[in-house]
């Protein structure tokens, strides 16, 4: 089991490797755009070489990705172009806070989405057409239209809760809770309605099957069915959705995260790319390929629980 | 499901006839087609350019003259924008799922068609190109697509492809072995010819599903970029529109709602069409069970008079909704009665209700049947109309059950252990270590060897043989008074059917219970049955003793069943016990 | 003088309107209880790149920078004109080739080290040699000498008028020698000016904290304890923060001022921080030749509706203008905005003179120019000529512009000084004239003022360059942006316009 794990994180870390190799050779390309962009009105053929010579840009592309292996081997990201900090840190701070957002919200979506899912698999008629209804709402009304709206009432109007910005979990519990609140409610919104209809459809297939008869023919309860058995079996789909769901908000985020002003992966991401912060765009990629690892090793762990099937041996 | 007369019989009718008859596709389509065709018609719709800006009427409100939904910022009409952000969501639509069709197919029939180093090889980039956080990506790699919205759309093409390559993969694996594949292997077809006649047939229902929710994501993804302001402002987008009434939320607030609601229309239109598909194409649109209800009867239960046979069914009809709305009858006026001890077997070939018969008596029938009349008496209580709770006094403790596919009816996610222990401890008030011995003993019983490796196995891990011998167990660990057995033998290896046949047969006269053998074998019956039932299409047409039936068969189709297998062109690996019986 | 302000290309997300509003809101907390403030909360459209002085980018930048590190020279917000600050005296030679900076003798870095002579030839210097944004405004310079403790002479190859006036900005900013070398200079650096970076409360590129230093030689002048600056790119999120009172001024866009409580917040409008141009980069018809034809250049000028613009798009804020010095400055001449009233008619007629008509030009299509694009290609279209956009990414902005590919593009900057305006925009140097297009008149008038040490003396070269300038039609100039301030807790802007320079200055307590 270890020796999977340590096998999966080393084809994690290859793998960043080569991702952030691959960036190297598209971004390498616009060195000299983002040399520019830094000067300015002050760009001039001469001073733009100088920069570029300075930063190390003007080198092949191999020695530069070679130069930036071995720091970041050492766990020196580099610096940003455009803030002068360390990537290894910004970044980090910048996936705590998308990841302050995205778990609860993920964590309340599977909450809402299984009870949602099971009710209306298992009672049909009325239920059904509810738990339908919701799921459909959630993918009619846009997110940002909800924000807006959540925005105006509770912030402005209201104000109970803070209208932008962030508060870190470890300076102040109530105002992280209450910095995070809306966000996380738009953002429950989207993923409830995508994974509702996924743990319904995986329910009903689930409960029409051979062996849920089986268990009825035994007298077993239909609590128990439904809950141990059926939940069970239809978990381990829902879990890869969930995996995707959750690798699509470290960027889907973005969005919220410029609305309100966080200082989140997504928008970092963002503003990297469009300003072509070299550094941080290759932080973001390593990091991102990283992280996107351990979320699929996590999820494939998880599935092994539930699926015996799926268990490495 | 495995029993092949369960499933609820259905006209064949064309897919896309189901799809006409489906409010929730009719209704979707319709908004898309709205949408798209005022898009395409958008000149004619409206006498204003996309980009055409008439200073005067800069932010001009709904139902300004000129402007029915109004201006904005810039003084463009909103409705032409709107109508011409439908042409782009389009091309982006097609851009995306285009580029995902063309990559995700191809790559999906050749990685699953041709040999294991193909596969690899495609496995590898494919899940190389799934480690991409997706608008992430789109979003670095803006400088090579220079923000133009349909280079942006090519590269999220590739990035949807992975789904569809995994789709296509799977199912040209599970269809490669099929015989008409082979056949046309051998009869010398080349590999694109069987890939395009025979392959590209079977994985394109689940295709088309997965395009028409990559449709919806694609306009989902184009929008959300051009809302972040990413290409050019020029091109009309519900994304870009959206962003422009963001910002303009608080002077006119309506510049915001009409590409919102548009583009929540535009997806959630795709969503259902997607779903739709799902259910047209796919059979059956899967409605929920309702748990634990019971069964839906459509009689009134007759007062009993509370005596009589251990199992007396009588005048059972059962039906199924048909597509039309009206009720099929699948079994009608079915009788018949199983004294206490006595086996019974009900015989007939697929389709002739006899396992409909045995469901209807465990009150397991599928959701969507009824039970149209009659009634089903145990020890003289009427069954029919009882909900899961009542019945579930009656299941595993007088009644049981054993499936035909063993395999598909175990929990796969516990120990075989687990699961006989949970069913006893639902029969029976045991404590669980007594019930763990009482399923050890049982499973000695029925003749595995170690019990103990049995118990703590994973169904995946056992034999078909041995999954039945754990059923069984499981179905005799509270010594019921009525076995119903669906078939028990047929799915086994010829070896070990006749195995399983003798431990029915001591456990039935060791536990003295009264046996229901659903069956289409007449070897079967002749070895284990006291008395025969013959069921065809839906109705009894013969019972009796089966000596009586098998000496002197009254009707025709008990008379050519028979001689079918004396002919000796079915079942001959039962001979031995048939001749056994008969003589 | 936010010249490149824009470029942080975050800016993407952020509309129109506050991109012509060049200043970062500001804002403080949330106080109802209507007593002074004695803490700001600015809502900057970008936080600083880097506080190491020789990459000190201007513009908004310039809220946390000049806070930390303080610079030679001022601009007065009511007169506009360029004030003694760390240095309290300056002289040229009779031909500009040597400038004696007399610095204050009262100064100290925030370790109690003293701001002198030293430090500011070290910083100097090092901005000469070091590779970066700073750099190239020290083309001219030769050699730096600390004369004294507290005098420093610039000695140039030739006469720089642009060089004084840069002092107020990131040219004359003073770092510490000490550490000028280390890795701290660029986020945490020893300052010299009259905050520091509260380092604990401070998220880089999200919010900046700074704290007032009472060992400050000028902290009187400053009116706030705390100093909180947010990135807030999105106006709506800004405007949010703002009525959340989360922030206690900012930005914001006309259209919605009347949502705001008229009870708390204050609104004051400056008409004029950028001006918005459509540059025209092929003045010599080198490519186009349509364009080397001044014909088809007026025409151009003819076929903008500015007051339209300006009435419609801009909601009123800002003023019509075709010439690009500031209104406020010496070298404006009201007379010239009648150069040319908006008449498609005629510009159609002139460009059929010229016998041009049905060219098309490709433009650069950047976050700066989406609102103005529709009716850009529209007055195009009204004289007979086309306009087709072309996205450009953010990054490359700077690069299109450059590029010579693009015969047009539109441009919004802010005014620096009319030394600096008019390098860049007419000067064979110039950003703005990437060909380097000139003239024997153009030529000519910058003799004049290279040789004029004297900015008096220079002025009616500037006035005349600026005239020739609007009736050769370089550029199209369409509007001076302004901007629309909300502010709230007592606190009101310094300017009135004259000076826009994004510093905590900026701002005062009405007492």
């Amino acid at each position: 089991m270890i020796s999977y794990i340590a096998k999966r994180l080393g084809t994690g870390i290859v793998l960043a490797l080569l991702v952030v190799f691959i960036t190297f050779l598209l971004i390498g390309t616009m060195v000299e755009d983002v040399a520019r962009t830094i000067l300015g009105q002050s760009a001039t053929p001469e001073t733009t070489a100088a920069l570029m010579a300075a930063k190390g840009w003007d080198r092949p592309v191999p020695v530069q990705y070679w130069d930036w292996l071995v720091a970041a081997v050492q766990g020196d990201f580099g610096q940003s172009v455009y803030t002068s900090l360390p990537v290894g840190p910004a970044v980090a701070d910048r996936l705590a806070v998308t990841l302050s957002i995205i778990v609860p919200a993920l964590l309340l979506t599977v909450v809402i989405s299984v009870c949602l899912g099971v009710w209306s698999a298992s009672r049909g008629g009325a239920a059904d057409r509810i738990a339908q209804g919701l799921s459909l709402t959630g993918y009619v009304v846009p997110g940002l239209l909800l924000a807006i709206g959540l925005v105006v009432l509770l912030a402005v109007q209201l104000k109970w809760l803070p209208a932008t910005g962030y508060t870190p979990l470890a300076d102040d519990p109530v105002g992280w809770l209450r910095s995070i609140t809306i966000p996380v409610v738009v953002l429950t919104i989207g993923g409830v309605a995508n994974l509702t209809a996924q743990v319904r459809g995986r329910m009903i297939d689930e409960l029409r099957k051979d062996y849920v008869r089986t268990l009825r023919t035994r007298g077993v309860s239909s609590t128990a069915i439904i809950v141990k058995h059926a939940l069970r079996n239809a978990g381990s789909p829902a879990l890869t959705v969930l995996s995707l769901e959750f690798i699509q908000m470290l960027g889907g985020a973005l969005i919220i995260e410029n609305v309100f002003a966080l200082p989140g992966y997504g928008s970092y991401a963002f503003n990297a790319a469009l300003q072509g912060d070299i550094p941080v765009i290759l932080g973001i990629t390593a990091f991102g390929v990283a992280l996107v690892t351990v979320v699929n090793l996590a999820t494939d762990l998880a599935n092994g629980w539930l699926n015996p099937k799926a268990r490495v041996q | 499901m495995s029993t092949s007369d369960t499933a609820a019989p259905e006209a064949r009718v064309p897919a896309w006839r189901r799809l006409a008859k489906d409010p929730q596709a009719v209704a979707a389509f319709a908004v898309l087609f709205v949408i798209f065709t005022l898009g395409l018609l958008a000149p004619l719709v409206t006498g204003h350019g996309p980009n055409e800006s008439d200073l005067s009427a800069v932010n001009a409100p709904v139902g300004s003259p000129g402007h029915p939904l109004g201006a904005d910022e810039s003084g463009r009409d909103i409705l032409a924008r709107l109508l011409h952000s439908a042409r782009t969501a389009a091309v982006s639509a097609l851009i995306g799922t285009g580029v995902a069709l063309a990559i995700g197919v191809t790559a999906g029939l050749v990685g699953g068609y041709f040999g294991r180093r193909v596969r690899f090889a495609t496995e590898w980039l494919f899940n190389l190109v799934m480690t991409f956080p997706g608008v992430l990506l789109l979003i670095v790699l803006m400088p090579l697509t220079g923000g133009d919205y349909r280079a942006t759309m090519l590269i999220f093409g590739v990035l949807l492809a992975p789904g569809l390559y995994r789709i296509v993969r799977n199912l040209v694996l599970g269809v490669k072995h099929e015989l008409y594949v082979d056949a046309a292997r051998v009869a010398g077809l080349g590999d694109a010819r069987i890939l395009r006649r025979h392959v590209l047939s079977v994985v394109r229902g689940p295709v088309i599903i997965a395009a028409a929710f990559m449709l919806g994501s694609s306009i989902a993804v184009q929008s959300g970029l051009a809302f972040l302001g990413v290409g050019s402002l020029e091109i009309p987008s519900f994304g870009a529109m959206i962003s422009s009434g963001f910002r303009n939320l608080y002077i006119a607030p309506a510049q915001f709602l009409w590409p919102s609601l548009a583009l929540g229309l535009t997806t959630a239109s795709f969503v259902l069409l997607g779903n739709a598909l799902r259910d047209a194409l796919e059979g059956t649109g899967p409605k929920p069970l309702k748990i634990g209800s019971g069964q839906r009867v459509a009689v009134a239960p007759e007062d009993g008079d509370g005596e009589g046979a251990l199992l007396e069914v009588r005048g059972l009809a059962i039906a199924y909704p048909a597509p039309n709305g009206s009720l099929k009858t699948v079994v009608e006026d079915v009788s018949l009665t199983v004294e206490k001890g006595q086996v019974l077997g009900l015989v007939g070939e697929s389709g002739s209700g006899k396992t409909q018969t045995a469901f209807a008596t465990l009150g397991v029938l599928p959701a969507e049947a009824v039970v149209t009349g009659g009634s089903i008496r145990f020890e003289g209580r009427e069954l029919v109309g009882l909900d899961d709770h009542a019945l579930s006094r009656l299941r595993g403790k007088e009644i049981a059950y054993i499936p035909q596919e063993p395999m598909s009816n175990l929990d796969p996610s516990y120990r075989v252990g687990a699961q006989l222990v949970e069913g006893v401890r639902a029969a029976l008030p045991v404590s669980a270590r007594e019930a763990r011995q009482r399923v050890l003993a049982l499973l000695e019983r029925v003749g595995i060897a170690d019990p103990k490796r049995c118990f703590d196995s994973y169904p995946h891990q056992i034999s078909g043989g041995m999954a039945q011998r754990v059923l069984i167990a499981g179905a005799v660990a509270s010594r019921p008074k009525l076995l119903i057995a669906d078939e028990p033998t047929t799915a086994l290896d010829v070896t070990v059917q006749a195995e399983i046949l003798d431990l029915l047969r001591d456990l039935q006269s060791e536990l003295g219970m009264a046996v229901l053998l659903v069956t289409h074998n007449f070897g079967v019956v002749a070895d284990l049955c006291d008395r025969i039932a013959v069921m065809r299409e839906g109705a009894i047409v013969e019972s009796g003793d089966v000596r009586d039936v098998f000496r002197e068969p009254r009707h025709p189709y008990t008379r050519m069943l028979l001689d079918s297998i004396l002919d000796g062109s079915a079942v001959r690996e039962d001979r031995p016990a048939a001749e056994r019986s008969l003589t | 003088m936010p010249t490149t302000s824009h470029r942080r290309g975050a800016a993407a997300i952020a509309s129109a309107a506050v991109l012509s509003s060049l200043l970062a809101a500001c804002g403080g907390q949330d106080s109802s209880d209507g007593s002074g403030a004695t803490e700001l909360a600015l809502a900057a459209f970008s936080g600083p790149n880097s506080l190491d002085p020789a990459q000190l980018v201007d513009g908004q930048q310039m809220f946390v920078w000049s806070s930390i590190l303080d610079t030679l020279l001022a601009r007065d917000y009511e007169t506009g004109e360029l004030i003694p600050n760390a240095a309290e005296s300056w002289e040229y030679n009779e031909d500009g080739t040597e400038l004696t900076l007399h610095l204050r003798d009262d100064m100290t870095f925030s370790d109690g080290d003293p701001v002198d002579a030293v430090a500011v030839a070290a910083t100097m210097e090092r901005n000469r040699t070091t590779a970066g944004i700073v750099q190239v405004k020290y083309g001219a310079v030769q050699s730096i000498t600390a004369v004294d403790e507290h005098t420093v002479t610039v000695a140039f190859t030739h006469n720089d008028p642009q060089f004084l006036p840069n002092l107020a900005l990131s040219t004359g900013a003073i770092g510490d020698p000490d550490t000028l070398d280390d890795e701290r200079t660029a986020t945490d650096p020893i300052g010299s000016g009259p905050y520091t970076l509260d380092t604990a409360n401070t998220v880089p590129g999200t919010t900046y904290v700074l704290k007032k230093r009472e060992d400050y030689w000028n902290a009187d002048a400053y009116d706030f304890e705390k100093v909180t600056v947010r990135v807030l790119q999105d106006p709506t999120a800004s405007l949010n923060a703002l009525q959340a009172g989360e922030i206690n001024a900012a930005t914001v866009q006309a259209q919605v001022s009347g949502q705001l409580d008229q009870n708390r917040f204050a609104l004051q409008q400056i008409d004029a921080q950028a001006t918005a141009y459509l540059d025209i980069l092929d003045r010599g018809g080198e490519q186009w030749p349509a364009l080397g034809d001044v014909r088809v250049r007026q025409a151009i000028n003819y076929a903008i509706d500015r007051e339209g613009i300006l009435d419609s798009i801009m909601a009123g804020v800002g003023m019509a203008t075709t010439q690009i010095y500031s209104p406020y400055g010496e070298v404006y001449d009201e007379s010239l905005n009648d150069a040319y009233p908006y008449d498609p008619d005629k510009g159609r007629a002139l460009v059929e003179e010229a016998g041009y008509e049905g060219t098309v030009f490709t433009i650069p299509s950047t976050f700066l120019s989406t609102s103005y694009e529709s009716v850009l290609s529209q007055a195009f279209e009204d004289i007979g000529l086309g306009l087709e956009w072309e996205a450009v990414p953010p990054q490359q902005a700077q690069s299109a512009h450059l590029s010579g590919d693009y015969p047009l593009s539109f441009q919004v900057t802010g005014f620096n000084s009319p030394e600096a305006d008019s390098v860049s925009h007419f000067g064979a140097s110039g950003y703005s004239n990437p060909r380097g297009y000139t003239d024997a008149t153009v030529d000519a008038l910058f003799e004049q003022i290279n040789s004029t040490v004297d900015l008096e003396e220079a002025l009616p070269s500037y006035r005349e360059l600026n005239a020739y300038a609007v009736e050769q039609a370089f550029e199209a100039p369409i509007v001076f942006t302004g901007g629309l301030w909300a502010t709230a807790d007592g606190i009101s802007l310094t300017t009135t316009g004259a000076s826009t320079i994004s510093t905590v200055r900026l701002f005062d307590v009405e007492s």
